[in-house]
């Protein structure tokens, strides 16, 4: 009854579908190995959400990352899009696409609603890092969109290239 | 139309009703896994059934004990008896044990439902023999028995009850007559067990059968519900692993507890006929011991353990002396070396002060009659949570087996204690039945601190009939250790 849920949440994360499918059967098996633990505090399928995205994150974890040393702090961009334009479909893909870093804080941060302070404990990185990567992450994704709805944005040469 | 958004604003919104469901193959996978782990799984439930089914059947056999001792039948301890059963079958999501449940109803539900079953009006039925017993179980089964099983009774029995009737060829004309009116009003309600038939057909009926059946009929109402809540749990969850693993993975369920407890006791004069009217008293004395709980369900703890209960009861106002024509009291084996006590009733008999003046009188000493008893207890209880904080309360409820250890006589005056011997009638092992209230502190959530007065009236404790029914009361305070 949770499955379509967290099969969801692993599918954000992950890298494609298979991989997604790989995680959500290690976070399964977690669960039930764990569920003594879980003492009935907050709701069940927080938990198993909970669960499920640590699963997926040390699976990514163990790999190398490209450790990106600038720490700008860009702010939010704004995009125009059509909405017609951006299926969801087209959304998880190129979520997927990200670089496993960058796909890890921006769901954590933006869809997930974590703060910078807690992304960087769970992946082990700095607050600054986890900042930095959520800039790179959006604007990869900006483009993505952009393009795909076929509308410029009139922006500087500079952040179109990146 | 274009809008300007915030991305992150794009992607909430977009994926704020994500849900995709994975293929089949991942669940298939899952099972896989997870059959490599099952033995542990199926460890813990046998430990279980084992466990719940020693408890259940010393509470029944408590519940016999009490009941060939004392004429009065104990309904509380075979409704405990019957509800930990019914409460079990109820609490475990086991698989096989709704389905042999099911079959067994079914079979019932095919032999009993015959196409041409007639209806029986309950007068027509009960013979002069079984009338009692008839009333007796339509009545408990109109209280037990729940909507589910009305069932007609089928030709079969019918003719087998009217065989047993005085006159038949009379009487069956009339029950076909009466029975031509199809009048769903008139079903009679009878039980599905199948025990129910073979038991009718002799006449007597012993209390015995009567509980035994309660209980078969209980737990086939506690088999159904627990199909229904299994049926409902398939319908409701894809894998039914996940609840089973839940309730089997269990937390802390046992608790372990060392008590000590001063106890007081009242009795009275079970020794000889002559002190009917002498006050009794009892000293307060300690009883230790150790208890073991098990949790059987969020408020629901069963538990038993062992100890020990020393009873010091003096019969008053006594007077002896040493003599050659000793009268023996009637209940006493006597010591040797006591046997040239003669022991009476002091306000029977003068008891003179300083030195013996002359012949005739008797010097008697004052003194009291004491009785030691000491018992091994082993007690079965329930306790039952009103509040379960950090501070909680209790209802605790029971029996106990006594085993007595230890049964001496003996006299205390000024000149001090001499032994007499021991009571014999004192019964080897008795029964008590017990109630309480429980007054917990958590002080870790490992250890408690546990206050619980009890009282426990004791059943069959003296093998004769004594004028008196014996109670004890004691404080009973230990720390509990949970694991």
């Amino acid at each position: 009854m949770f499955s379509g849920k967290l099969f969801s949440v692993s599918l954000k994360y992950s890298r494609n579908k298979t991989e997604a499918e790989d995680n959500l059967q290690d976070a399964f098996l977690t669960i039930f190995e764990k569920i003594g633990q879980y003492k009935h505090k907050g709701s069940f399928e927080g938990w198993m959400k909970r669960i499920t995205i640590n699963t997926v994150l040390q699976k990514y974890r163990k790999q190398q990352v490209f450790e990106i040393v600038n720490e700008e702090n860009l702010r939010e961009p704004e995009v125009e899009v059509e909405e017609e334009n951006v299926p969801l479909d087209f959304l998880l893909k190129i979520v997927q696409e990200l670089p496993d870093r960058y796909r890890m804080v921006f769901n954590l941060y933006a869809l997930d609603g974590f703060s910078h302070k807690e992304i960087a404990e769970m992946l082990g990185i700095s607050e600054g890092t986890s900042k930095s990567n959520l800039s790179r992450a959006r604007a990869i994704l900006k483009s993505k969109v952009e393009k795909k709805s076929q509308i410029k944005t009139g922006l500087s040469a500079r952040q179109v290239a990146e | 139309m274009s809008e300007k958004k915030h991305i992150d604003r794009l992607f909430q919104e977009k994926f704020k009703d994500f849900e995709v469901s994975p293929g089949k193959n991942v669940w298939n996978n899952i099972e896989r896994e997870l059959k490599g782990k099952k033995p542990r799984r199926r460890v813990l439930i046998p430990i279980w059934y084992k466990i719940a089914g020693s408890a259940a059947m010393l509470a029944f056999l408590i519940w016999l004990g009490s009941s060939v001792f004392d004429n009065a039948p104990d309904n509380d301890k075979t409704n405990i008896a019957t509800e930990i059963e019914a409460n079990e079958v109820e609490n475990t999501p086991e698989i096989s044990n709704p389905e042999t449940g099911n079959e067994e109803a079914e079979a019932n539900f095919e032999e009993n439902n015959l196409p041409e079953s007639e209806l029986i009006s309950t007068e027509a039925v009960v013979s002069t023999e079984g009338k009692q017993n008839n009333d007796q179980q339509v009545s408990k089964n109109k209280a037990s028995v729940s909507k589910e099983s009305y069932i007609k009774v089928p030709e079969k029995q019918e003719d087998f009850l009217s065989g047993k009737m005085a006159s038949n060829k009379a009487e069956k004309p009339r029950q076909v007559e009466e029975n031509a009116g199809l009048n769903p009003e008139n079903n009679f309600e009878k039980p599905v067990s199948t025990e129910k038939k073979s038991e009718i057909s002799k006449a007597e009926v012993s209390p015995e059968n009567v509980p035994s059946e309660k209980s078969a009929q209980e737990k086939e109402e506690a088999n159904k519900k627990s199909l229904l809540a299994y049926a409902e749990q398939q319908k409701k969850e894809e894998s039914p692993d996940e609840e089973n693993l839940e309730n089997a993975l269990s937390q802390s369920k046992w608790q372990i507890q060392p008590f000590a407890a001063p106890v007081y006791y009242k009795g009275g004069n079970a020794i000889d006929p002559k002190f009917a009217s002498n006050p009794t008293e009892s000293d307060i004395t300690m009883a230790y011991g150790v208890n073991v709980a098990y949790q059987i369900s969020e408020k629901l703890k069963i538990r038993s353990g062992i100890g020990q209960v020393k009873i010091s009861n003096n019969i008053q106002d006594i007077a002896f002396v040493s003599t050659v024509e000793p009268t023996a009291l009637s209940n006493i084996d006597y010591n040797p070396q006591a046997e040239t006590l003669r022991i009476e009733n002091a306000s029977t008999v003068f008891i003179p002060n300083g030195e013996v003046a002359g012949r005739g009188v008797v010097p008697f000493s004052a003194g009291t009659l004491n009785h030691q008893m000491g018992f091994i207890e082993v007690p079965l209880e329930i306790e039952y949570a009103l509040i379960d904080k950090k501070f909680g309360l209790s209802i605790i409820g029971g029996g106990s087996t006594l085993f007595l250890s230890e049964n001496n006589i003996s006299i205390n005056s000024a000149q001090g204690t001499t032994n007499i011997g021991e009571a014999n009638n004192l019964n080897n092992t008795s029964f008590s039945t017990n109630i309480g209230l429980g007054l917990d502190y958590e002080i870790t959530k490992r250890f408690e601190l546990s206050l619980e007065p009890t009282f426990k009236y004791q059943l069959n404790t003296f093998s004769e009939n004594v004028d008196f029914n014996p109670y004890y009361f004691g404080v009973f305070t230990g720390v509990s250790f949970k694991f």
